[in-house]
Formats: structure tokens, C-alpha cells, sequence
């Protein structure tokens, strides 16, 4: 073999091997971005159908097909628990005039340990239908779910202060007449190799709606 | 010449595929925002849902019913409609009303003509823009009406700096803006 063709064979292994690595990052690469993609996508349906969901909860707030059977004043007795992240109210479950009641709320600490994220929360929803309790317990990705609440005809950018109790006069669930929610969702795992040292970079996503109901008031 | 060829063939992949991918992650980045744009929207509708119906309900509510003797009887509608504000005076007019300052308002229609910009920080600035109209009921999409009645519409606009389009020029050409509606009733 002469000098030439021993070069020939050393150029073709290094263009091999560099076409190799060039393959091979692009693999990684490719994967990596799906990776980040999918928990984007994944979070961004999770929020819009977890809120359309609530949303169309919440605005039945205080509805009865048979209004007597939520005493005098409606508001009044709608919304039982007011807390930054639980939030209980009285509505109609199948339109059937009894007076059902569901609750949104999430854990104390962050109690979701199936996931690599140490941050998120199982979001639950308990439904008592016709004094029948049921609860479902959602992995959502959910690390913020928080509830604001606002005077009934008062201001629109400062929430009333905590505890809100039927015995603190004047911070009672019934003054409520509005309500924001802010959710935050991440990732169970980081999405990025190079992520793995910092614990911020789970993928973010984020929403925050005011919601109300037409039950609450006559206005 | 056969390397030469299958490099530039690789070369022509690779290029495919991250034009592909980043197209990907601009469609996701686009809906991103316009989950955003459409958060701050509803939240205007929700915020003027829960205020009064009209600056003249605000301290005294228009009853729909009055007494006759020993039993209720209906108020006739048209008498009723001419306590509520003409139809060319809606928006801001109450006192401390400010312009743009949303929370100010009192009543449903002082967002006639409200404009605002507000930054989602890391994703965008989104200007919303609001007019409020009274319509009718008659028909199925509810046409504006020149006389007061008890249903006003909010038709909202939303958009952001960022085009949301898939085709250039999206935002210059306000393919991007998040359109929607709310009718108000008085009587519920």
C-alpha cells in the first residue's frame, strides 16, 4: 500500500467520523428540542382546557334551577371557603334544583413526588353531588394556583386582605364579587441536558384570568 | 466528487430539519402568546361583567316591576329604556372616572373607548382596545342599536408586538389580533 492510499484511508476515517458526530449531534439535538417542544405543548393545553374548565365552573357560581333552595340571598350563601388556594362555592350539578358544591384547591407543600420537578402540586377538585362526595386528584404540572379575591363593587387592583371569614365583619366570603386566578404550570423534568444543575429551568408556563359570576349580585 | 456530493446532501438535511424544528417552536411561541393576549381580554370582559350595568343604576337599580294596588305588574320597556344613558353618551362619565384607568370605572360602558398596553413580562407588550354599544336582541347576532336598551355589547381587541401569523408581516397587517365579544344584560 503506498502512501497515497494509506492517506486516502485516514482522510475517509476523519471525514467518516466527523460526519458521524455531526449526525450524532443532530440526533441529540433533535430529540432534545421534541423534548422541549412536547412539554411546551403539553403545558399549554393542559392550562387552556384547566381553565375553560374552571371558567365554565365558575360561572355558575350561586345557580340553583330552583333559586329558593339557595335561601334568601344568593350570594350570600354561594361561596363557602375563600382561601388563597382553595376556593369552595354552591351551584347546580345537573340542573336538577338541588344544592351541589365544588371545590378547586392544591396542597399545603408540594406533594406531586412522582415527578422530578419539587415544586408541583396535584390540583384537586372535590365535587360534592347530591351529598355525594367525590375528588379527583389531577397531575397537571401545577406549582402556583393561587386565588385573589375582590370587594364586590370595590377596587379592581387591590385584593381583599386574607383571612376572608363570615366572622370578620366586612371581609366576608359573601363581599366577594370578583376573582383572579393565577396559575403557573412546569414541566415534571427538565427538558435539556444542560438544565440538569439548575433548578430554574423547568419549562414555565403561565396564565392569569379574573373570573365572576352573573349570581353573585343584582346590579 | 462522491464526498463532495454526500456532503452537500447532508448538509441539505441538516438544514431541512432545523428549519423545520425552528418553524415548530415559532407555531408554539405564536399560540404561547395568543394564550396570553386572549387571558388579558377576558380578564377586561370579567373585570367590567362584575360592575354596574349603566352610570344611572349605579345608586338606584331600575325595578322592572311596580306596584299596582295590591299586586306587580310589569313596567312598560320603552319608559324604562329612557332612564338609562343615550346611546352617543356612553363611556367615562361619572365622577373620578380617569381615562384608560379601568379601575376607576363604575359602570359596564366607561370601557367605550378604553386603550391600554400592558406588558406580560418575558413574552410581550399587548395593546387592548374596547368599545361598548347597546344592541339589540332581535336578531341572532345582535345588531347595535341607537336606543338605550337593556343589553350592552363589549367587543374587544387585543394585540401584541409580536405577529402571531404563520405569513411575514402578521402584525403589521393585524393578523394577530385576538377579537372578542360579551353582551351585558341588565335583567338576569
Amino acid at each position: 500500500m503506498g502512501s497515497s492510499s494509506l492517506l486516502d484511508v485516514i482522510g475517509s476515517l476523519l471525514t467518516g467520523g466527523l460526519l458521524l458526530l455531526i449526525a450524532l449531534r443532530l440526533n441529540m439535538s433533535t430529540i432534545e428540542t421534541r423534548q422541549t417542544y412536547g412539554y411546551n405543548y403539553k403545558n399549554q393545553t393542559n392550562l387552556t382546557t384547566l381553565v375553560m374548565m374552571i371558567e365554565d365552573d365558575f360561572a355558575r357560581i350561586a345557580y340553583c334551577k330552583n333559586p329558593a333552595n339557595l335561601a334568601v340571598n344568593p350570594s350570600a350563601q354561594a361561596i363557602r371557603v375563600c382561601d388563597s388556594t382553595r376556593f369552595r362555592y354552591r351551584t347546580d350539578i345537573g340542573d336538577n334544583g338541588s344544592v351541589d358544591s365544588i371545590e378547586y384547591s392544591i396542597g399545603s407543600t408540594p406533594d406531586l413526588t412522582e415527578t422530578e420537578n419539587p415544586g408541583d402540586y396535584y390540583l384537586i377538585k372535590r365535587v360534592w353531588n347530591n351529598g355525594v362526595l367525590s375528588q379527583q386528584n389531577w397531575n397537571l404540572g401545577v406549582t402556583k394556583f393561587r386565588f385573589d379575591y375582590f370587594r364586590s363593587g370595590g377596587s379592581t387592583t387591590r385584593p381583599m386582605s386574607f383571612p376572608i371569614v363570615s366572622t370578620v365583619p366586612g371581609n366576608t366570603p359573601q363581599n366577594v364579587g370578583l376573582m383572579r386566578l393565577s396559575i403557573i404550570l412546569e414541566s415534571p423534568e427538565k427538558p435539556k441536558e444542560q438544565f440538569l444543575g439548575d433548578t430554574s429551568q423547568y419549562q414555565v408556563f403561565w396564565k392569569q384570568v379574573r373570573v365572576t359570576s352573573k349570581n353573585l349580585a343584582f346590579r | 466528487m462522491l464526498t463532495v456530493g454526500a456532503l452537500v446532501l447532508l448538509g441539505a438535511t441538516i438544514l431541512s430539519v432545523n428549519s423545520n424544528t425552528l418553524q415548530n417552536g415559532v407555531i408554539l411561541r405564536q399560540t404561547e402568546i395568543g394564550v396570553y393576549a386572549i387571558a388579558l381580554a377576558t380578564s377586561y370582559i370579567q373585570t367590567a361583567a362584575e360592575l354596574n350595568f349603566d352610570e344611572k343604576t349605579v345608586l338606584t337599580p331600575i325595578p322592572a316591576l311596580a306596584s299596582d294596588g295590591s299586586k306587580l305588574v310589569p313596567i312598560d320597556t320603552i319608559k324604562l329604556r329612557k332612564l338609562l344613558t343615550p346611546y352617543d353618551s356612553l363611556g367615562r362619565n361619572g365622577v373620578g372616572e380617569i381615562a384608560n384607568v379601568d379601575s376607576t370605572f363604575d359602570d359596564f360602558d366607561d370601557f367605550n373607548g378604553f386603550a391600554k398596553t400592558d406588558t406580560a413580562k418575558g413574552e410581550d407588550v399587548f395593546t387592548t382596545l374596547a368599545t361598548v354599544y347597546y344592541v339589540d336582541t332581535l336578531g341572532v347576532i345582535a345588531p347595535a342599536s341607537q336606543t338605550p336598551t337593556f343589553f350592552k355589547r363589549m367587543d374587544i381587541r387585543t394585540f401584541g408586538t409580536v405577529g402571531r401569523g404563520v405569513y411575514e408581516g402578521g402584525a403589521s397587517q393585524g393578523l394577530d389580533t385576538i377579537k372578542l365579544s360579551y353582551i351585558f344584560s341588565y335583567y338576569r
